[in-house]
């Protein structure tokens, strides 16, 4: 009896793990579906926008209203009026417009901004801008409008959906997309100064998915980074921006493919709407300089009416920095503030290094 | 029949070779001689040389798949695993066939068992032993412990705007997809777990109100880039860039690949009428569409799926794991070295709700400064898009007394107890001998 208490005794941890052990192996869940109710959040949305976007010859014409929904609720039928009252002139290829009583016009800024015009008390900060952009693809409509509900924080559409979310309507004989959206009050996307860093999503894009060395360069006065532009086409390796309110100008610097001509030519037609030129025209107009040791190439490009300027470095990279053909540095804007800034931007040019080998 | 008689008297010498009795032989209790083949040393070194071959065999599957594929299929299995011969060989030389092999929680399993059975044989309970005992006390805990991590421990992360509240963290490694009817005051969510969708071809439930079709499905998929020109084929989705996207599967990402990620599943599916082949809807569903994925860089069009009247949203998104607790966060801090660009400290100021436990209050989260809450560990991990939120690890652990992130610690400190003891004795009682001579 003594002995096999004693027995049990000895046995007991290893009786004790070997159930542990059978009872584990019976754990595994089996997966099913499961059902459950949340209480919705209430989603805040206050902000609401009024838009017409019509196409006028070469240009998207976009009338924009932004305000609370509260106050704007109170302005949707002179909105409508407005628009309704729009007309085009061949001649001179802009808009006019009857004033509905209480909205004051502000002149435009002769840039983007065709005209501004404010409504109600300035604390409810009610405001309809008029820009025009150049068509500039063939998805202009369904870009723009996702880019207007993007801004107050809706998703994306797709193009079967426009119909359904947008109405369509004849201004002028022309045929106008109009849109009322309710969001939230567009952020300030503008990070904080001297605070940019790349957020590490749990997975990016694959384009994306490059690492390499860091470059150098003089950061001008003035000039604020902003973070890189990275989609599966575009991945910037830098991004500024300099000037206040409506004016402000970007500087880039994306590495891309492509031959020389296509890159002057895309800037010349995408973002100043000028004719293409040849390679000939173009050598014409090209200085060359040095970029981190590297022969590159500097071009100056004007808007027709002298509104926008484009400074441009094509930088071609070695096989070893990248599989795309060059790197561009780009500053587009108004004017007289790329004039401004062209001091700034060529000394960021020189400083600049692809800090690889110290070049 | 004639009978034997047996002489009385001596024996005699030649029936017994002995003249002293030999002493009679202890029976061992049956117990005793079944655990004594268990505690054999040599199934120990068996064991261990098994366990070294498995995780050598392991390391080599990580060419192909992806360290939680072979976690998951060569470690934390308790049966034989299969061993193909592919994984000694160059990949360009195809080569078929593969062979059994035990899994690791096999092997532990036995090599606990065979500890366990050693000391109720072999070993003593003595002062001197003692050194030994915690030694092998401190691996018992050690085994133990990455069973409970494999068996119990979720890591997941909270992805909150600023401003923003959740009450439920998402799976890092466990997928599902959700169906949502959000026509009332609750959203009502029946949610498939991933196992369902990867396994099975044809998923019809009482809960659903339709049939899902499962026509393929990929462990892993990359977000690609399509043209403009492309935006009105069926898979493409529209993102909040303004460009257009679609998924397309590719390879596990593997363990030798340096710039690995999760592996990001893809599903093309098929909804039908319930009962019936009527086909209500086709769609191509990944958790790429949920922005918590790509860190809230791209939104995309919502997904959905309308049948009777009724509109149901999809999402295929990392496992919800609704707490009883609500968490808001009230600020990020993003701070930079002067001039640089090195980040110095990232910071969540958050806003903890637990009604229940009459909890309301504010915590800050850095860099070892962990939130420790109802058996969950929320760590500082990520930030959103120009600091507009901050991305939380949560890590729960548990053990059966003590929380199970802190037995490796327990176990490490056991063990260099028992080595110091252990040899200790040994010094002693040479230094014993030595002086005694």
């Amino acid at each position: 009896m003594t002995q096999q208490a004693t027995t049990w005794r000895r046995c007991r941890p290893a009786i004790l793990g070997t159930l542990l052990f059978v009872m584990m192996t019976g754990c595994n869940e089996e997966p099913r579906i499961a059902q459950y109710e949340v209480p919705r959040e209430a989603e805040t949305r206050d902000f609401r926008r009024l838009g017409a976007i019509i196409l006028f010859q070469d240009k998207v014409w976009f009338f924009k209203l932004d305000g609370p929904q509260k106050s704007l609720a109170d302005e949707k039928d002179r909105f409508d009026k407005f628009v309704q009252s729009i007309q085009f002139s061949d001649k001179s290829a802009e808009p006019s417009w009857k004033l509905p009583e209480g909205w004051r016009q502000e002149p435009g800024d002769g840039k983007f901004r065709f005209a501004t015009i404010r409504l109600g008390p300035p604390e409810q900060g009610m405001e309809l801008t008029v820009i025009p952009l150049p068509r500039d693809s063939e998805d202009w409509l369904l870009k723009n409008v996702n880019r207007w509900r993007d801004q107050i924080g809706l998703a994306p559409i797709r193009e079967s959906e426009l119909a359904a979310t947008t109405k369509k309507a004849k201004i002028d004989g022309k045929e106008a997309t109009l849109v009322d959206l309710l969001g939230r009050k567009p952020r300030s996307k503008m990070p904080p100064m001297g605070q940019v860093a790349r957020a590490e999503p749990r997975a990016r894009p694959q384009a994306a998915a490059e690492g390499g060395p860091k470059p150098s360069y003089e950061l001008p006065p003035g000039w604020r980074p902003l973070r890189p532009k990275v989609s599966p086409f575009v991945r910037q390796l830098l991004s500024f921006e300099v000037g206040e309110g409506d004016k402000i100008a970007k500087i880039t610097a994306t590495p891309a493919g492509g031959d020389l001509l296509s890159n002057v030519n895309r800037w010349r037609r995408d973002d100043l709407g000028l004719p293409e030129t040849t390679e000939t025209a173009m050598r014409r107009e090209l200085t060359k300089l040095k970029v981190a040791g590297v022969e590159a190439f500097y071009v100056d490009l004007h808007s027709p009416q002298a509104a926008t300027r484009i400074l441009g470095v094509i930088v071609p990279l070695r096989e070893d920095r990248g599989p795309q053909q060059s790197l561009f540095f780009k500053m587009i804007g108004p004017a007289d503030l790329v004039s401004e800034q062209k001091r700034n931007f060529d000394g960021f040019i020189r400083s600049f290094r692809f800090g690889d080998d110290g070049k | 029949m004639q009978e034997t008689a047996i002489p009385a008297g001596p024996p005699s010498s030649v029936m017994t070779p002995s003249p002293t009795p030999q002493p009679r032989r202890r029976e061992e209790p049956l117990m005793f001689r079944l655990l004594k083949p268990i505690a054999s040393l040599r199934l120990t070194v068996w064991l261990f040389a098994l366990s070294i071959l498995l995780v050598f065999f392991g390391t080599l599957a990580q060419v192909d798949a992806g360290i939680w594929t072979v976690v998951n299929h060569y470690f934390r299995s308790w049966g034989l695993i299969w061993v193909p011969f592919q994984i000694f060989v160059p990949r360009d030389l195809p080569v078929g066939g593969g062979f059994p092999f035990p899994g690791g929680w096999l092997l532990g399993g036995l090599l606990l068992v065979n500890l366990l059975a050693a000391h109720a044989v072999r070993f003593r309970i003595s002062l001197k032993r003692s050194g030994i005992l915690l030694i092998h006390s401190g691996l018992i805990v050690m085994m133990l412990g990455e069973l409970f991590t494999g068996l119990w421990a979720v890591e997941s992360r909270m992805t909150l705007a600023i401003n923003e509240k959740a009450n439920f963290i998402e799976n890092s490694r466990a997928n599902e997809l959700a169906i949502i009817d959000r026509s009332d005051k609750k959203e009502k969510v029946i949610v498939i777990p991933d196992a369902i969708l990867r396994n099975q071809k044809l998923i019809q439930s009482a809960e659903l109100p339709f049939d899902i079709a499962i026509d393929e499905y990929y462990v892993n998929s990359a977000l690609v880039g399509v043209k403009p020109e492309g935006r009105d084929m069926p898979d493409v989705m529209p993102g909040s860039d303004l460009h257009y996207y679609k998924v397309a599967h590719r390879s596990e990402e593997t363990g030798v690949d340096s710039n690995a990620r999760d592996d990001i599943p893809v599903a093309r599916v098929t909804f039908k009428r319930k009962g019936t082949e009527e086909k209500i809807a086709s769609l191509t569903l990944s958790p790429w569409f949920y922005p918590n994925t790509i860190s809230r860089q791209i939104r995309f069009a919502e997904q959905n799926v309308s049948v009777d009247g009724k509109t149901y949203v999809l999402e295929f998104r990392p496992q919800r794991i609704y707490k009883p607790y609500t968490i808001q966060l009230l600020e990020f801090k993003h701070e930079v070295f002067e001039g640089t660009k090195t980040p110095k400290n990232f910071q969540s100021r958050i806003r903890l709700i637990d009604a229940a436990q009459k909890q309301d209050r504010e915590v800050q989260i850095y860099m070892n400064n962990p939130l420790r809450y109802d058996g969950e560990t929320f760590y500082q991990s990520s930030f959103l898009q120009d600091d507009s939120g901050t991305v939380l690890q949560v890590v729960r652990n548990p053990g059966l007394l003590i929380p199970g992130w802190l037995l490796p610690y327990i176990s490490c400190a056991m063990v260099v107890i028992g080595l110091l003891i252990h040899f200790g004795v040994v010094l002693v009682n040479f230094l014993q001998k030595r002086l005694a001579v």
